[in-house]
């Protein structure tokens, strides 16, 4: 395109005359769109949903990826087929989505149920949690098993990250692991202090490491909480935690 | 403090309530904007990009890769656009192209895979190679189908003036008398349209 200013009545003039060249050569062939094969689309949300973060060290990966439920975050990769502006520091999360929409969105979220119920949980080998140099420790919880309805010998400790404003969330497993089940995998909480609200963070995989929402004040949550859920599609605590601890700011 | 233990059905009622609480507090994003959403990451906005752009971007791969290679390339499109949303800035460009941009990286890519040259444009459409003037990234044709697809979508007044303007090359004051149009407006809607067509043109994004 030729270099003009737009607000340059000649410039415009200029505009208008490489456009209309450039018209009047478009041809039938190029006002033709031909639709994609009809499961492309599938195979785009397939992939997708089988990211997972792009730090996890492979020699962790088993037979399975761990697929957050609900495609709760497809972590941003970098490409160097994708242009580079500026830095952008928006996160972004996949909401379940109820009402009708288009059959795609459909089948990206049945392929997301699909994809979990072959998940196979295996044993979580969590490496020694190192702080992140680049993060500022802000809470800390001891995370235990203590009267919690699921045994296990397992502690672990939490710890709330601000990384330029953004919050996450640590786990780091102290000694042992947390024990292999099949059918089922395990998903950390936040929950408040009058029991009235929990928000899910996600499927605990072998990082360990969870986004928190910009929307939820961990002050106000300040309970974590680690359960054995059943890949049941339902969405609630299954009311089977197994650590338990609550963050000190 | 020590948490009571929750019951299973307690904790359905809990979890519900937490839950919607979370989405409730998300700031409102303006519902007919598909590409802040799909930036922002709603899963419906990538459904509804794929819809509306899909097409273009298959037909263009399949005239300069064939059908078999721009099947790939069309999924890697996507993929990679939103695996990048968060660099996708609907303030500084159209989606289509900036898609349009990462198509022309990806087959540019694949060319070089292969051995082949993207400074000519090869392809299935033998008779385009001529329109290649500078490779792959000026592809005429890809300008020349973006063209199409923009002009179709300017309001139908303004697109009954360009084409007089294009196809007839007529003057202002002549497109203002066939038309019966006062002749400011024929040349408002002129101006206007070209800042929009050379905005489909061009990737801001890039």
């Amino acid at each position: 395109m030729p270099d003009v200013d737009g607000n340059n009545f000649e410039n415009l003039e200029e505009l208008e005359y490489q456009l209309g060249v450039l018209a009047r050569s478009i041809t039938a062939e190029d006002r033709r769109h031909v639709d994609p094969p009809s499961d492309l689309f599938l195979e785009i949300t397939g992939q997708l949903a089988n990211d997972v973060p792009p730090s996890m060290p492979t020699h962790l990966h088993h037979n399975a990826t761990d697929i957050p439920t609900r495609l709760r975050s497809v972590p941003p990769v970098e490409s160097d087929d994708i242009p580079r502006p500026s830095a952008m520091s928006a996160r972004s999360r996949f909401e379940p989505t109820t009402a009708t929409g288009p059959s795609s969105r459909t089948l990206w979220l049945g392929l997301a149920a699909a994809a979990l119920a072959l998940l196979a949980v295996s044993a979580l080998t969590l490496r020694n949690f190192q702080s992140d140099p680049t993060g500022t420790v802000v809470a800390a919880a001891s995370i235990t098993n203590a009267d919690l309805p699921v045994a296990t010998d397992s502690t672990a400790t939490a710890e709330l990250i601000d990384v330029e404003g953004d919050l996450r969330l640590d786990v780091a497993f102290e000694n042992g692991v947390l024990p292999e089940g099949s059918g089922n995998y395990y998903e950390v909480w936040l929950i408040d202090d009058n029991l009235e609200g929990m928000i899910s963070l996600g499927v605990l995989n072998a990082e360990g490491r969870l986004d928190v929402p910009d929307t939820v004040d961990p002050a106000a949550f300040p309970n974590v909480d680690i359960s054995v859920e059943p890949l049941d599609g339902n969405p609630a605590h299954s009311g089977q935690s197994v650590l338990r601890g609550q963050l000190s700011f | 403090m020590k948490l009571a233990t929750f019951t299973g059905s307690a904790s359905a009622i809990v979890g519900d309530l937490g839950r919607s609480a979370v989405a409730e507090s998300r700031a409102p994003v303006p519902v007919d904007d598909v590409e802040s959403r799909f930036r922002d990451g709603d899963e419906q906005a990538l459904a509804h990009v794929y819809d509306q752009h899909g097409s273009l971007i298959y037909s263009y791969c399949v005239r300069r890769l064939g059908p078999d290679a721009a099947r790939d390339v069309t999924q890697e499109v996507f993929v990679s656009a939103w695996r990048a949303r968060h660099r996708f800035d609907p303030s500084r460009g159209p989606m289509r192209a900036w898609l349009m941009g990462i198509t022309k990286n990806k087959i540019i890519d694949l060319l070089r895979k292969q051995g082949r040259r993207p400074e000519v444009a090869h392809g299935a459409d033998v008779e385009q190679e001529s329109d290649a003037v500078d490779g792959i990234q000026t592809d005429r044709m890809a300008d020349r189908m973006v063209l199409a697809a923009a002009l179709a979508e300017l309001p139908d007044r303004a697109r009954s003036v360009v084409e007089l303007s294009f196809y007839q090359q007529m003057t202002h004051p002549e497109i203002a008398e066939a038309t019966g149009l006062p002749l400011g407006t024929v040349k408002s809607d002129i101006r206007r349209s070209l800042l929009k067509l050379r905005r489909q043109l061009e990737d801001g994004n890039a």
